[in-house]
């Protein structure tokens, strides 16, 4: 898609998002009422998926793209000014009933395809993509510590074990069955003798979460942790990350980094409108720009 | 120490644990096919990982291994976890060997020393053309890529640069072809979109960066993909060449810039000497051009493995 004088007289702002993303919705709908409703354009992952026509040029020269929807119109007009990306798993649907190693070669290659399109589709992109996720960097949990300790917030202590029986575990450890993609099937119930999982040291109940939008934090945020969270979310190359924190004695600050995510569900106002603001800024420095 | 990860018989692997054992270098080979009989702890405590393997009947702290060469394949490829007759293998083995598996590839990611190579680093080869994106700005030259599901933009394409060639655009391997203008197959594109590229001229050369060290192979085969130069009817000679001294910088650049410290890059000079890029491999299979060419890779591998100056 090419900049400057492909674009119309407004800028345009498109939306990439599962139906059902709640904080998609919210600011789409902020968007609609600030700019009108053609300003705004919202398509899914299987409509990308399923486009009429996908022309998708990389070169020494750069990076050009044309997709044509179903309707026969261009994506957001052959030239949004910003895309809000939640992209999330894409499996396409004409591939739905085929063979599994011909569903997984789909998948791959089409995710292939959108990982390179969205880090180049001729505007700024929010969250940029990663090859890890679509819609921004997602690491596993002991890269986020890692991450979050490198931009100097406390981390609660994470073990993993691959068996309690040659690797205890201190008794009071919580079981984080949320860290790992697998767990140890159930057993009626009770616990095995001997098991692998994730644990973390006990936590208190107080948790905040602290939303980073474009580089800010919210002020009402603790102090100790804004620089921090702008140094992880700097780290992890997102414009958009929720940071969860956990009150902790053990902590200079007071908190302690539990996790973070860079597709979060967003529902309180405040935020959405932090979220549509930063979309208005990018979307209008871009289209009186003009060029990428 | 280093510590060897993988199926200790796979080429590659054989040959960096043969010249570790030939340079006197102390390891540990962590055979994956024997994962059922190993353990792993993992703790991230306030000042970093730390934790233990249990290996050959012995505890090892994961602080002595200061250089590690993992080449995984996915667990549940493993014979161990495929059903046996009409036996499928015990769920809970299965979950424990994902388990471990994912822990293993977690401790990769942040452990500090020197790690051929960290699995995050590894996935900008999972889009060919994201990864082509970062290759033009590290200033080399790419061929014309078209990834569409339009089959007379494939015909636009083929006119455009006389010769194209068509080959999967994720990680997936993938046969490199020609493509020919009578395929009566096309239009099958619209249901997938297919990646296209003009075809480049020329000689390939496979350059190995290991640390600092650069080894450039030079292939001399007729076959579209010199991988498949005898299956294609061709036959494939290499040699030691050297590269120009910028191309060798932005081969060390490109490993640097993609999070690698061990890359395969696949080059190709054309007869007017300008040099192409295609693509980095994260994990190459450098054996076959050692054991064609007798170039030491492997041994600079060891050496950087065991903090030595490559």
């Amino acid at each position: 898609m090419q900049a400057g004088a492909a674009h119309g007289s407004a800028a345009r702002y498109l939306v990439l998002a599962h139906p059902a993303d709640q904080t998609a919705s919210a600011v789409a709908s902020a968007l609609r009422q600030r700019h009108g409703a053609s300003a705004v354009e919202w398509r899914s992952p299987e409509e990308l998926v399923c486009a009429a026509q996908w022309d998708h040029r990389v070169s020494a020269a750069g990076v050009k793209t044309e997709i044509r929807m179903g309707d026969g119109s261009f994506l957001a007009g052959n030239a949004p000014s910003v895309v809000f990306n939640r992209t999330g798993f894409v499996d396409p649907p004409q591939f739905i009933s085929a063979a599994t190693a011909d569903r997984d070669y789909a998948r791959m290659e089409m995710f292939a395809l959108l990982l390179s399109w969205l880090a180049n589709p001729g505007c700024p992109v929010i969250n940029r993509p990663a090859p890890n996720a679509l819609a921004g960097s997602a690491y596993r949990p002991p890269m986020w510590h890692r991450l979050a300790q490198i931009a100097g917030l406390t981390t609660v202590s994470l073990v993993a074990t691959s068996s309690t029986r040659r690797f205890p575990v201190d008794r009071t450890a919580a079981r984080r069955a949320d860290i790992s993609y697998t767990v140890a099937p159930d057993t009626d119930g009770q616990p095995r003798p001997n098991d692998f999982a994730w644990f973390s040291e006990p936590v208190g109940a107080e948790r905040a979460s602290i939303l980073t939008v474009g580089g800010r934090v919210p002020e009402e945020a603790p102090a100790a942790l804004a620089e921090p969270c702008r140094r992880l979310a700097q780290l992890a190359d997102t414009d958009i990350l929720r940071i969860d924190v956990v009150a902790s004695a053990d902590s200079p600050s007071g908190w302690a980094f539990t996790g973070a995510d860079s597709c979060p569900e967003v529902t309180e106002p405040r935020s959405i409108l932090r979220i549509v603001d930063l979309l208005e800024t990018v979307a209008t420095n871009f289209f009186i720009a003009g060029a990428p | 120490m280093i510590l060897f990860f993988g199926i200790p018989s796979e080429r590659p692997l054989a040959l960096a644990i043969e010249r570790a054992e030939r340079q006197n270098v102390p390891h540990a080979v962590l055979n994956q096919r024997e994962i059922d009989f190993w353990d792993l702890s993992l703790t991230l405590g306030r000042t970093g990982p730390t934790g233990l393997l249990w290996l050959n009947e012995r505890e090892w702290p994961l602080s002595g291994f200061t250089g590690v060469y993992a080449r995984p394949i996915d667990p549940m490829t493993l014979p161990e976890n495929r059903s046996r007759r009409s036996a499928p293998r015990d769920p809970h083995a299965r979950s424990r060997t994902a388990f471990v598996s994912e822990l293993f590839n977690d401790w990769l990611d942040i452990a500090p020393g020197r790690i051929v190579n960290r699995p995050s680093a590894m996935l900008s080869n999972a889009s060919k053309p994201f990864q082509a994106q970062m290759i033009v700005g590290e200033g080399f030259l790419t061929p014309p890529t078209l990834i569409t599901n339009d089959p007379q933009r494939v015909r636009d394409f083929h006119g455009e640069h006389g010769r194209i060639i068509y080959k999967s655009c994720s990680s997936i391997r993938s046969i490199v072809q020609e493509w020919n203008p009578d395929d009566p197959h096309i239009d099958r594109i619209r249901q997938l979109p297919t990646q296209f590229q003009a075809f480049v001229p020329g000689v390939n050369v496979r350059v190995h960066v290991v640390g600092g060290t650069v080894i450039p192979t030079e292939i001399a085969s007729s076959a579209t993909d010199y991988r498949y130069s005898r299956r294609q009817g061709s036959d494939i000679e290499m040699r030691n060449t050297r590269l120009p001294a910028d191309i060798e910088e932005k081969c060390r650049r490109l490993t640097i810039l993609l999070g690698l410290t061990f890359s395969g890059i696949d080059l190709k000079r054309t007869p007017e000497g300008e040099w192409y890029c295609f693509e980095v491999n994260p994990s190459p299979g450098y054996s076959y051009f050692e054991e064609q060419t007798g170039q030491e890779i492997a041994n600079t591998l060891v050496r950087h493995l065991a903090g030595g100056t490559t």
